[in-house]
């Protein structure tokens, strides 16, 4: 499977003098936190948003904004992890706002032709499509974004129990389709 | 890769399994042009509020408490493209500046017609204290004192750079206790670059006050608007790009002196902006095109001034202006082109100590 491949982390005393940098309004240090996060980032979006286009906006919209945000960027923790939680917001502000239903707006030629996906991994990616935007988003942020129960109740404003349930629903969604796929 | 998980009896099987799979999933490459289209964005003005997030997980209250933050900032995200999410029409956020209310005053022109302004004397700022009144004539000649304003200029440290801080206090001549218009601003002592600048009105619309903090970095304005009686919670953010194009800027603390540190003379002309609050798109600077036009003296209650008398035009409105020759301080404002006002305003020097 052709995965982007990882990024080694900058050294952090780099990173520390681009954020500085970026913080101040510098274009260039601002292309140089995109080199280095973009991917990841619009990864995040387009699993929650299920369009290039909008998850493209959103990577956008996170980048035109990070020099102002940086100003209240505490540098306790991964700046990697901060961006990535901001990324998530902000898709998931865009999804409530345009009721994204992704399953049915998606293009799958201009999806899945330029990731080259295995079938393997094309089937568990239409699966994933497949489930309500509900639950969707919930599986995303637990599974593949790896954020707690308590931090996806936050972002999703329910409560710790509504956000387990929906997982647990959204994992027995994902099995059956599989099931039914392999049959 | 394989897909036979549903065979799994336990869902909690399942999720231990397809996780890595899920987290395998082909990634897609951003197209080239988006870094260009950010940096043109940027370039372009376009200033986005993204919501706040803690740089640790929080606890689980604090995540709730966040939560209900930033969902209220994400209601309030500023983009160029949706305007119409700044406000609506009975809160407009908008400041009452230059001696007169200029509420969606801005203008959009490309440039400003005139070369900016060039602040080259500013160590011409010294500490002062004044007072001024506005008073306004009515039909019949009536001289009605309407408000009065105490400024005061005294060196300050912000962040280790020596500033001066400028503070405005406007008060209500009729009811001094219940309308009042505070303003601090810190202004770099070298350039007289504008650093911070803090406005508290009361009342405002159905609030018993409105506080704006405005902070200034490279090109951009950053800060907050809140309120109290009743408070707003966490407000509205700031976040707007001050085009150099239109500088330099200057608040409405700093417009009676700004001129002290100007070169001026029988025939100069200058270009500066105010600034508004920049709480919504068009509050962000108002352009001013100035322009020497005679030299006359004036008595004000202060005394008899030798002065330049400079044109202002902002916008639509005209105003005269006289800056004192022998240090540039504006002693006097008059304007009559605002059919707003029930006559004429008139800004009057009353002391300096």
């Amino acid at each position: 499977m052709p995965l982007a491949k990882p990024r080694a982390e900058p050294p952090i005393a780099d990173e520390a003098h681009i954020i500085a940098e970026a913080r101040a309004g510098s274009p260039a240090a601002l292309a140089t936190l995109y080199e280095e996060h973009a991917t990841r980032l619009l990864a995040v979006a387009y699993r929650l948003l299920g369009s290039r286009d909008d998850a493209e906006d959103v990577v956008h919209d996170v980048f035109v904004g990070l020099p102002e945000a940086l100003r209240r960027y505490e540098e306790r923790g991964s700046f990697a992890a901060w961006l990535r939680k901001i990324t998530a917001r902000v898709a998931l502000a865009r999804l409530r706002e345009t009721n994204t239903r992704p399953a049915v707006d998606l293009d799958e030629a201009h999806v899945v032709a330029p990731m080259r996906s295995s079938d393997a991994s094309l089937t568990l990616e239409r699966a994933l499509r497949s489930l309500s935007p509900s639950l969707r988003t919930v599986l995303v942020l637990k599974e593949i974004e790896g954020f707690s129960h308590a931090e996806i109740a936050a972002m999703l404003d329910i409560s710790v129990g509504a956000s387990e349930v929906r997982l647990h629903r959204a994992l027995q969604a994902l099995r059956a389709i599989l099931k039914e796929k392999s049959s | 890769m394989n897909l036979l998980f549903w065979r799994r009896r336990d869902t909690n099987d399942f999720a231990e399994a397809i996780r890595p799979e899920l987290q395998s999933l082909p990634t897609l490459e951003p197209r080239k042009e988006l870094l260009e289209r950010i940096l043109a964005s940027r370039e372009a003005g376009a200033r986005i509020i993204l919501p706040k997030v803690a740089s640790q997980p929080a606890r689980p209250r604090v995540m709730l408490l966040a939560a209900a933050a930033i969902a209220a900032v994400l209601l309030l995200v500023v983009i160029p493209r949706a305007p119409s999410t700044d406000g609506s029409p009975d809160e407009t956020w908008a400041s009452p500046a230059f001696f007169g209310t200029a509420a969606f005053a801005q203008t959009t022109s490309d440039a400003p017609e005139l070369p900016p302004v060039t602040l080259e004397r500013a160590n011409a700022l010294r500490p002062l204290v004044a007072r001024f009144v506005r008073s306004v004539r009515d039909s019949s000649g009536n001289l009605t004192i309407e408000l009065r304003r105490d400024v005061a200029i005294v060196p300050a440290v912000i962040n280790g750079e020596p500033a001066w801080r400028i503070t405005l206090l406007d008060r209500d001549a009729n009811t001094p206790s219940q309308h009042n218009h505070a303003e601090t601003l810190y202004v770099a002592r070298s350039q007289l670059r504008m650093l911070q600048r803090a406005v508290h009105v009361s009342p405002y619309r159905r609030f018993q006050r409105i506080n704006i903090q405005q902070h200034f970095l490279g090109d951009s304005i950053t800060g907050r608007m809140t309120t109290d009686g009743p408070s707003i919670g966490p407000g509205r953010e700031i976040a707007r790009k001050l085009n150099p194009v239109f500088g330099p800027y200057l608040s409405d603390a700093f417009t009676s002196f700004f001129l002290m540190a100007a070169p001026l003379d029988r025939d100069w002309r200058g270009s500066a902006s105010l600034l508004g609050w920049a709480v919504i798109p068009n509050d962000v600077f108002v352009p001013l095109a100035m322009r020497v036009e005679g030299e006359e003296r004036i008595s004000v209650p202060a005394g008899t001034f030798d002065c330049w008398r400079i044109a202002i035009r902002l916008g639509v409105r005209r105003i005269s202006y006289w800056a004192r020759k022998s240090d540039g301080l504006g002693v006097r404002t008059y304007e009559e082109s605002e059919a707003s006002t029930k006559g004429t305003r008139e800004l009057v020097l009353w002391s300096i100590k």
